[in-house]
């Protein structure tokens, strides 16, 4: 029925209103209702997701504190200055003060940076902000109308009451007079009278010491994307009323400041600006920031595969730059991993928490941990006797419950040590384990760190360190490790963090005890001497005898500095190797690690044009039908759909198609598989309708897909879109 | 499957394995346990990649010389384990040559030569079939049948080729030696019954198929001049030559259900058509997963080859029935913005609405928006969000500030191949989509019927068939509120039109105001240029004919209807 209503041949558009009477949906409606307990985990999901994005929407903050400060203090200061300078050199054109906010290329995540700085200005110095955007901008006169606009409204609620000015403000509102600077100047000044007669006399005198009067904030976003000329006329009109005027100026600028004061404005507009830069924190190190202190942490027990990190990572730094869309990206994860994986439910935040979701379980809810991968895996290694206890409910809660409990265990730690090997590492010549903690992070997911090149590497080039290096590097990869050793319950495992760390503290000591150059110690080589060489038999066996004597001698020709070095890296390597385990090859990682980047790829960012003509070329990859299985390798099945035979048969032109011709060669794939049953039946050229039609269906529907597009070049001839000659 | 014991075999014994099933062939114990061999096989090749989580198929390539039966069997074992997750998986890897073709020199007539190859194989295969069945019947019948079959093909491509008109002779040759090996391709296959025969002509058949390094190399290296006058080197035939050259709509669709009632009963057609159901089954899967993330800010994009229009009305009707929706057709040529805007403002804010598509979207914003007080939410169901109408950025932008609002879900689906453009960097952060790959092979019914084709009748491009329906409904009812006199001039000119088609060669040529004037005069039907003048204002204004002015100064009429239109016109309505 819906579909008679919603095809015309007059209209385009069509309105179904909802028949319900309350038309609220939520979103708990549509989980997925199969698995373990699904409101739960959705639940859980809205929890952690909300937790993320708080989190990191402080860091937001914090990041950009320091900067709107800055530019709030620099506002209101160069307000009093140009109320100095004007008192010494009166009539003389003053400079119009000018925060040039250099904000990097990132178009996406600007809207809302300047959108915070505008109610933080508004806030704080004055009421009197406009924001202007290039789109609004193309000639003056738009560009004081956007202006003009803003200032009115924002001033608006000011003054309901006062009557005084409303001639000349209903004036200004309409839509089509032209607005000038100098209407705005009588506007500003009679709404600062009226705001200083509303205000009670006690606040008045305040007010008069404060700020005599308030600055008018013209923020221009993205100033690279307005015309020059616009621009300069902008800046010289408004330098000509800048003695009685208060405005101030803020410039986003996504490239540079020189770049905009040798391209974009003049030498005549410049010298009437006194610039002062401000630099927005660069997208990539605020991402750097949201990872290194959001997303590598114990604190969320949701996390990311290396695989799927990666995958994010490049899209951002090859894509977008964009931290809202990289968020969003982030918030599908999340949601994607609650929503498939059933054992997300375990997915808590303390171990406490895990263990009593677990305990909960019913026994066919456990069953979906028994289908989990990892656990499989983990399962199949078991010995035969454990392997009956499993079936038992009781015991199998008791095992998943375990095996948690070291998941949680080794998160606990993992961070840590990852940020201390990635100090310990980071100053290295080369980068062997990456710049960026988040290289690291992945690589530790991808590979065993014993197998680990980099990892290899980074150790022999310590090996030869010297001993200020050595300690500088110890001390840092030391702090990361007390920072969680505090938390950490006392255990006498060697390779626990509290034994770790003093033994580590030891070391430092001991290494800076003792000179660099302290003498060899003596030892007694005069037995060695005394030890003849044997007669060997074969030439091989006196080389190797040799090669062991040789390295004796080493050894014993180290000095206590190589000694203690050559100990503090076993160990640590020792302990890295132990601490950065592999992690899937935990059981029951998945509970944790969101692990499907081809689902990131698919509905991220996914390739349609790669699913089109994958389709077309190779059917048999959606269509599972035995005899399609050929159409890749230049042979065209006659029962493949038709837009696949004509698709296959326009690989095969140059530029331009003549119909006729694709046509006869159309039914001859066609019915190239009849022929044999119908060889009796007369062979001529004429086409029949029914392959005619299927024809004209295939052209029009490839013609709607934009593979080709009709041509007046020749008659009956169609024009190639992709991948022709010319 | 059940019966059958799973062995877990390392990828060294699989030779082995295999080898254990030739042997076995051959001593003649052939079907069944060849059979459950293969499964076993299956089962461990299965097993063996799902730890390296490569698609099962490359191994199966590997064997394909040593054993054929066995393959075909295992094959269809693997059709099961294959899911469609496994296939794009692959398929991203794959290298791009294996999906888009990359420029090619090509030949005349290389198309023809194309599908007569590929046909050839295709029947080949099923002779290959065949000759295994009737391998022990009369074996002079058989030949007898071939040779008459072989007469008739060699006869259709020689009166093919001849037709072609080759400019080089180079080519020419090239196809002789084509067609001379093609001979002995079917005369070897025609005396010989033998399985190993007919895999070296397959392999013969091959290598004709491409062109020497050598040949490729000056293709893609000779002058401009060359390829300038290669890019006309199609063939000079028109679709004049066919018995029916431009197929109304009526009889398009006729004849496509004809086709439809007929593949019924074909088996190899159903087979796909079983697949595409499969295929839309589990598309349908993912319904409550769409409405989850829609409901959780992400808009959902369809892409994929075959029209989506159905798939999206199942999706309404099943789970958006109880809300507020508008559809919208992206691909209707003459729709706008403003009308989607007015639409919504009209139905469910029910305000008057303003006149630029900017103040309405912020109308819309406030209403929707954060702050709103109403929960209401408005499902926006675009067909074709890359459509001719919407593809300009003025009307994506208002989308993308539309389908940012919390309160309002955007599902929406593209068709072209570069669709992907219409979206920069600060679009595509507001949309917030979520792809799916939605392939179903569905024909594009609905969606292709506004494009003008050239293979149909219709009135010019860009109206298509239902343009030309419009066009006739338009000339009829301005017809009908005109005055007999009117209707007698325009019936002058339509008639002028249709004479003069008649005779395509010659170029037609427009009739001049002063022969139309004089004609009137002679018929009474009007009495000064001024009155003939006032009648022609009338068809103007509907942009019925056109006036163009000719070197000589004067005036020209034409009618830029289409034909069949104008001669439909007059066979219905001046008659009575």
């Amino acid at each position: 029925m819906e579909d008679i209503a919603a095809s015309s041949i007059s209209k385009g558009c069509f309105f179904i209103p909802g028949n319900a009477k309350s038309s609220t949906i939520q979103a708990s409606d549509h989980f997925d209702d199969c698995g373990v307990k699904p409101q739960l985990r959705w639940k859980m999901a809205q929890k952690i997701w909300n937790e993320i994005e708080d989190s990191i929407s402080n860091l937001h903050i914090e990041i950009q504190e320091k900067l709107f400060n800055d530019l709030v203090q620099y506002i209101k200061l160069a307000q009093e200055k140009q109320y100095e300078k004007n008192d010494l050199s009166r009539g003389k054109r003053t400079e119009i003060p000018t925060a040039a906010l250099i904000t990097g290329v990132n178009m996406t995540d600007h809207v809302t940076l300047f959108s915070q700085l505008y109610t933080k200005i508004k806030e704080d110095v004055s009421s009197y902000v406009a924001i202007l955007e290039a789109k609004n901008c193309s000639n003056m006169k738009s560009l004081m109308r956007a202006l003009g606009d803003q200032l009115l409204n924002v001033c608006e609620d000011n003054e309901k009451d006062g009557t005084t000015n409303n001639d000349l403000l209903v004036y200004m509102k309409k839509k089509s007079t032209p607005l000038t600077i100098s209407m705005l100047e009588k506007w500003y000044f009679k709404s600062i009278a009226t705001k200083f007669l509303q205000t009670s006399p006690s606040k008045k005198r305040k007010l008069i010491n404060e700020i005599p009067n308030p600055p008018i904030i013209v923020i221009c976003q993205q100033l690279e994307a307005f015309s020059p000329k616009v621009l300069q006329e902008f800046i010289l009109m408004c330098s000509f009323h800048a003695q009685r005027l208060p405005i101030v100026f803020v410039f986003g600028i996504a490239t540079s400041w020189s770049d905009v004061s040798q391209r974009l404005l003049p030498h005549s507009a410049i010298v009437h600006l006194s610039v002062e830069r401000f630099h927005a924190p660069s997208a990539s190190s605020h991402l750097a920031l949201i990872i290194d202190r959001i997303l590598l942490t114990s604190q969320h027990p949701f996390k990311l595969s290396g695989k799927c990190f990666q995958l994010i990572l490049d899209v951002f730094l090859c894509h977008d730059f964009s931290i809202a869309n990289f968020l969003h990206t982030l918030k599908f994860c999340v949601m994607e991993h609650f929503y498939e994986q059933s054992a997300s439910i375990a997915c808590c935040a303390s171990l406490q928490e895990s263990i009593d979701m677990i305990c909960n379980l019913k026994k066919n809810e456990l069953k979906e941990f028994k289908k989990i991968e990892s656990m499989k895996r983990h399962l199949a290694s078991l010995k035969a006797d454990k392997q009956k206890c499993i079936k038992d409910g009781t015991k199998f809660k008791a095992l998943v419950a375990k095996l948690l409990e070291d998941l949680h265990q080794f998160h606990n730690f993992y961070f840590s040590a990852l940020r201390s090997l990635h100090a310990f590492t980071a100053t290295l010549p080369h980068y062997p384990m990456g710049k960026q903690i988040r290289e690291l992070y992945c690589s530790c997911f991808r590979t065993e760190l014993t197998k680990h090149d980099g990892f290899q590497q980074a150790f022999t080039i310590l090996k030869v360190s010297s001993r200020d290096q050595l300690i500088e590097r110890l001390e840092s990869c030391l702090k990361p490790l007390q920072l969680s050793e505090l938390s950490s319950d006392s255990s006498q495992d060697e390779l626990h963090f509290s034994t770790a760390c003093s033994r580590i503290k030891y070391l430092i000591n001991s290494l800076k005890s003792i000179g660099e150059n302290d003498e060899v110690e003596m030892n007694e080589n005069t037995e060695d001497r005394e030890e003849q060489l044997e007669t060997v038999k074969y030439a091989y066996q006196l080389q190797e005898r040799l090669r062991a004597k040789a390295e004796k001698k080493r050894v014993k020709k180290m000095t206590k500095y190589e000694k203690l070095r050559e100990e503090a890296l076993t160990f640590l390597r020792k302990f890295y190797e132990y601490h950065l385990r592999k992690v899937k090859s935990f059981p029951l990682y998945e509970v944790f690690y969101f692990d499907s980047s081809a689902t990131i790829r698919r509905h991220i960012v996914a390739a349609p044009r790669l699913s089109i003509q994958t389709a077309l070329s190779d059917p048999y990859q959606y269509l599972q039908v035995a005899s399609l299985e050929t159409a890749a390798s230049g042979v065209i099945p006659s029962n493949a759909p038709d837009i696949c035979v004509a698709y296959k048969l326009h690989n095969e032109s140059g530029n331009i198609i003549n119909l006729y011709d694709w046509l006869m060669a159309f039914q001859t794939v066609v019915t190239s598989q009849r022929e044999d049953k119908e060889n009796e039946h007369e062979e001529s050229d004429d086409v029949d309708d029914i392959t005619q039609a299927r024809f004209i269906k295939a052209v029009s529907e490839l013609q709607f897909l934009g593979f080709i597009k009709p041509t007046k070049k020749k008659t009956d001839h169609v024009q190639r879109l992709t991948w022709s000659h010319t | 499957m059940a019966t059958v014991p799973i062995v877990y075999v390392a990828n060294e014994d699989v030779g082995t394995l295999i080898k254990g099933i030739v042997a076995k062939k051959k001593r003649g114990n052939v079907r069944k346990s060849a059979n459950q061999l293969a499964k076993a096989f299956a089962e461990t090749k299965e097993d063996a990649y799902s730890l390296t989580s490569k698609p099962p198929k490359k191994k199966n390539e590997q064997n394909t010389g040593t054993k054929r039966s066995v393959q075909d069997e295992s094959d269809k074992e693997l059709l099961s384990v294959v899911g469609a997750v496994e296939l794009f998986d692959e398929n991203v890897s794959q290298c791009g040559t294996q999906v888009y073709s990359f420029k090619t020199p090509k030949r005349n007539a290389q198309m023809t030569k194309f599908a007569e190859e590929s046909a050839m194989k295709v029947r080949m295969k099923q002779r290959e079939k065949e000759t295994e069945e009737e391998c022990q019947s009369s074996q002079a019948d058989n030949t007898n049948r071939k040779t008459r079959l072989r007469e008739k093909r060699i006869k259709a491509k020689h009166h093919l080729r001849g037709n072609v008109h080759s400019i080089l002779t180079e080519s020419e040759s090239s196809d002789e030696k084509f067609s001379s090996s093609d001979e002995e391709i079917y005369a070897e296959q025609a005396s010989n019954n033998e399985t190993k025969c007919n895999k070296t002509s397959l392999r013969s058949s091959n290598r004709l198929q491409l062109p020497t390094e050598r040949e490729l190399y000056f293709d893609a290296h000779d002058g401009e001049k060359e390829s300038h006058s290669r890019q006309c080197k199609t063939s000079d035939r028109t679709l004049q030559k066919l018995k029916n050259p431009r197929m109304a709509p009526e009889e398009l669709s006729r004849a496509l259900l004809k086709h439809r009632d007929k593949s019924q009963k074909v088996e190899s057609i159903q087979a796909i058509e079983s697949a595409q159901k499969k295929l839309s089954e589990t598309y349908r899967q993912c319904y409550k997963k769409w409405m989850f993330y829609l409901c959780n800010n992400f808009n959902i994009l369809l892409h994929g080859l075959g029209s989506k229009k159905d798939l999206i009305h199942a999706f309404c009707s099943d789970k958006l029935a109880a809300q507020n929706k508008l559809v919208v057709n992206g691909f209707f040529p003459a729709l706008s913005i403003k009308s989607i805007l007015t639409h919504i403002c009209d139905e469910i804010i029910k305000v008057p609405h303003t006149q630029n598509p900017e103040d309405q979207l912020e109308i819309l914003q406030q209403y929707f928006g954060k702050e709103s007080s109403s929960k209401e939410s408005l499902f926006l169901v675009i067909h074709n969000i890359d459509g001719i109408s919407l593809r300009n950025s003025r009307t994506q932008s208002i989308l993308s500030h539309l389908a940012e609002l919390p309160h309002v879900h955007i599902i929406a689906s593209i068709d072209h191949i570069n669709a992907a453009l219409i979206w920069d960097q600060a679009k595509l952060s507001r949309f917030h989509w979520l792809w799916y790959d939605v392939t179903n092979y569905a024909s594009y019914d609905e969606e292709t019927s506004y494009e003008g084709s050239l293979l149909l009748t219709g009135a010019g491009p860009g109206m298509g068939s239902h343009g030309a329906a419009l066009a006739l409904s338009g000339l009829v009812h301005v017809a009908r509120s005109l005055t007999s006199n009117a209707r007698g001039v325009f019936r002058i000119l339509t008639e002028h039109e249709l004479e003069d088609n008649d005779d395509a060669d010659t170029v037609k040529e427009d009739f001049s105001f002063t022969d139309l004037y004089q004609k009137c005069r002679e018929l009474f039907l009007v009495n000064s240029e001024l009155t003939l003048r006032a009648h022609l204002t009338e068809f103007l204004d509907h942009k019925l004919i056109q006036i163009r002015k000719g070197p000589d100064g004067g005036e020209y009429l034409s009618v830029p209807l289409d034909h069949s239109t104008l001669r439909d016109y007059l066979e219905q309505h001046e008659t009575h």
